[in-house]
């Protein structure tokens, strides 16, 4: 192993020293966060199951895939789902694969900088030999692009959760009181 | 039900991001680490014959290194090491799990949180995770130990590896003389 390679990614250094790339980061994740819980209501609406039950169940689908597979699935089977509502579904579970790609990269790999900030990916096809990590540039604004994607993505599958229920979710999550 | 409401993304504890993007790229340096001791152990230390192919999840991975530091004999001296990483992992996992995937919200008591699984309009399913810029930088300290822990002890088992080949190459050598 390279000990260069190693320390540079030791270094927190961009992270640490700039707060808006921090924030931006902490932003995408907790956008995410939304996207997974409209997901699991999606979910408690097709599987017409109680919401703890279908909470609990979905939960255990942790990859994406296995996570778009069910709600399709379910998304055909419903008798709640008509013709223009699965292809809702379909488009919407489309922008949630190519979405979670993307935030998988950014909060699965390191984050540097030389002369940018740059993120490290694994390589598939290293040279013999080499460290198996490639390096991307990355800025704050495309972290912010990707979390107001997201955003957009949670309001479309609020929209589509009232299509598939006639129930008027509002429009942001619930500030929970205490259990 | 008391509940109100709050924006997916538009809290504004500035303070509350920041701590959750450096514990997250924190972590998934301390991931990568981990992917990179992984690869060593499955490709240099006999690690093929636990797993098919490379560990691909955080648990994935914990579970590798744990079997790894029990079942082969080349790790024999690396184990407890081994072990004291894997036990930092688990320590983290939970935490990192709230953080990464919880949302912001606040309980009756104004104590912020990260609340998983769900949200809902009419109940509430949820676990409660404090959501403070000190209890973040705490498990960000810890995944910072961590990083450096699983970086170093990657780079020792790469160069005994390589004195390994070295020393296998020179027997050789002299056996064919």
């Amino acid at each position: 192993m390279d000990p260069d390679a190693v320390k540079r990614a030791l270094r927190g250094g961009p992270v640490d020293e700039n707060t808006e790339l921090a924030a931006a980061i902490g932003r995408c994740s907790n956008s995410w966060a939304h996207a997974e819980s409209r997901l699991a209501i999606i979910f408690c609406l097709l599987s017409k199951t109680d919401l703890t039950t279908a909470v609990t169940i979905f939960s255990f689908f942790k990859a994406t895939r296995m996570q778009i597979d069910v709600l399709k699935r379910l998304g055909k089977i419903s008798p709640l789902m008509k013709p223009q509502k699965l292809e809702l579904l379909t488009d919407l579970m489309k922008e949630y694969q190519s979405l979670a790609g993307e935030r998988n990269r950014l909060l699965h790999n390191p984050i540097g900088m030389n002369e940018e900030l740059y993120i490290m990916l694994r390589d598939k096809s290293p040279d013999p030999g080499a460290i198996p990590y490639k390096t991307e540039a990355i800025s704050i604004e495309a972290i912010d692009d990707l979390s107001s994607r997201i955003s957009g993505f949670n309001l479309k599958a609020i929209i589509l959760s009232q299509e598939i229920s006639g129930i008027r979710f509002p429009a942001e999550p619930l500030r929970q009181s205490e259990e | 039900l008391k509940a109100t409401l709050i924006s997916d993304s538009a809290s504004d504890d500035a303070k509350l991001y920041e701590a959750v993007g450096r514990f997250t790229v924190t972590f998934a340096i301390a991931e990568t680490c981990a992917d990179g001791m992984s690869a060593i152990i499955f490709n240099g230390y006999g690690g093929k014959t636990i797993i098919a192919r490379l560990p691909r999840t955080i648990s994935q991975k914990i579970e590798f290194l744990e079997a790894a530091a029990e079942q082969l004999p080349d790790l024999a001296s690396f184990a407890a090491d081994i072990k004291a990483i894997v036990k930092f992992f688990k320590a983290l996992v939970e935490p990192r799990h709230f953080i990464v995937h919880g949302i912001f919200g606040e309980t009756k008591s104004k104590e912020t949180v990260f609340a998983k699984p769900i949200v809902t309009l009419d109940n509430m399913h949820m676990v409660h995770f404090p959501a403070t810029v000190e209890t973040i930088d705490k498990h960000r300290a810890g995944a910072e130990c961590l990083v450096r822990l699983t970086a170093g002890l990657a780079i020792r088992l790469s160069d005994n590896l390589s004195s390994r080949i070295v020393e296998n190459k020179a027997f050789l050598k002299a056996k064919a003389k």
